[in-house]
């Protein structure tokens, strides 16, 4: 893991990342049926504990309780058909 | 020369200011003042509780605390659902306000609200952690020192305001800030009554902002933790010379996967052999933010600075352990 490559700051989050989680979350809204005004947490996670993988993003419908995805990818990586398949394993 | 709110505030993002203390220290009058005071600024306030404040025109909005585990079990990745939820909605109210203030219950872990600001990808683009402003009843604190909140608190802050002065003698006021600075460091400690600061002192302070310089101030850095009988400590490791990135990678990376749960906060300056740029960076628990800053001056003597706050941290072999990074 390179935590110096890694390093991820708002200097570097670029309009493509932005247009990117427009993206995710329109087809999160298309496929998993959600609420229009739910909302959304789209994580990009650099976990550092044992057995978590070295990058995943987590994807959050803020319900209550929570429903919790997880795509084993860097969020800029995700397709729609990464999506759909959260609805079939849902 | 102090810089204006106005100066110093980002235009395009919200700063957010994370209001912590103890029961009774003073939080909702810091944050009365914060609400009541001509700066010019449309605050936005969530609180756990009503409370007494509640002022016309403000937007107020009352929180729930909800700790949500991103991955199950992962310290760093422990954030509040209720405040991802209510920034969601009230940045469809981007107009309506230009400062956020996050009113923490007396008994909150701050850690959860900080990594909030870190870990959700449309929170970090559109808002920035300014600061965590910690009040400190500077009669009562001892009656909780050895709670993990009040512990927590103090470690967490950028910012402290040693309230109620005038219920205690200068002396105890020195010794308190000095088991202060023995936790914490980094912290700007301003002794207050009725929690009266500047407005400067606690908004727009832009404590987590590695493009602000991330200067630490030379007589900390100097001084070892005065209270070593305390758990949580702050430690500095100052080293000249150039790291071996790679060396200072693979021990980063095994520190904060077996230690990051005790490393509440660590911040530093780092000379990168090769590299004619400073690196600096910033982490709280297992959460790590860092870049490439400006150039080394010719003029400036380059060299390395870390700073940690933490639970347990031996401070002897950290320092040993840095120093094995270097070339």
């Amino acid at each position: 893991m390179n935590l110096f490559a890694r390093s991820k700051t708002k200097k570097t989050q670029t309009n493509r990342d932005r247009q990117k989680l427009n993206q995710i979350k329109a087809w999160i809204g298309q496929v998993l049926d959600v609420e229009p005004d739910l909302a959304i947490s789209i994580n990009q996670l650099q976990c550092h504990e044992a057995g978590c993988p070295d990058v995943e993003t987590v994807i959050v419908l803020m319900t209550s309780p929570p429903q919790k995805y997880k795509i084993s990818k860097p969020l800029l990586e995700i397709t729609e058909q990464d999506i759909s398949q959260l609805k079939i394993n849902d | 020369m102090v810089a204006t709110l106005e100066d110093k505030t980002d235009i395009k993002t919200v700063p957010v200011t994370v209001l912590t203390g103890y029961l009774g220290a003073g939080k909702t009058t810091l944050l009365n003042r914060i609400l009541t005071h001509e700066h010019g600024k449309k605050v936005a306030v969530i609180v756990n509780e009503f409370g007494e404040v509640g002022i016309d025109n403000q937007l107020v909005i009352d929180a729930d605390e909800e700790i949500f585990e991103m991955n199950n079990g992962c310290i760093c990745c422990t954030v509040r659902g209720d405040l991802i939820r209510i920034i969601g909605n009230l940045m469809r109210r981007r107009d309506k306000f230009d400062h956020l203030v996050i009113e923490t219950t007396g008994l909150a872990d701050p850690a959860p609200v900080i990594q909030t600001f870190f870990v959700d990808e449309e929170i970090q683009d559109q808002l920035d952690l300014d600061a965590v402003v910690t009040v400190v009843d500077a009669k009562h604190i001892h009656d909780h020192w050895d709670s993990d909140e009040a512990q927590e608190q103090i470690a967490f802050a950028n910012v402290i305001l040693l309230n109620k002065t005038d219920l205690v003698t200068p002396s105890e006021l020195d010794q308190l800030e000095q088991k202060i600075r023995g936790m914490n460091k980094m912290v700007k400690i301003y002794r207050t009554q009725n929690s009266k600061i500047e407005m400067d002192a606690v908004l727009g302070v832009r404590a987590f902002d590695l493009e602000q310089a991330l200067e630490i101030e030379p007589e900390l850095l100097g001084e070892d933790a005065h209270e070593h009988d305390e758990s949580v400590s702050s430690f500095a490791i100052v080293e000249s010379g150039a790291v071996d990135l790679e060396k200072l990678n693979s021990w980063l990376s095994e520190l904060l996967q077996t230690q990051g749960v005790n490393i509440f906060r660590m911040k530093g300056i780092l000379n990168v052999a090769g590299e004619s740029d400073r690196f600096v960076f910033q982490g709280v628990h297992m959460i790590f933010d860092g870049q490439p800053d400006r150039p080394w001056k010719a003029e400036e003597t380059r060299k390395n600075e870390l700073v940690f706050i933490g639970r347990d941290l031996d401070a002897e072999q950290l320092r040993q352990e840095f120093q094995a990074c270097l070339v």
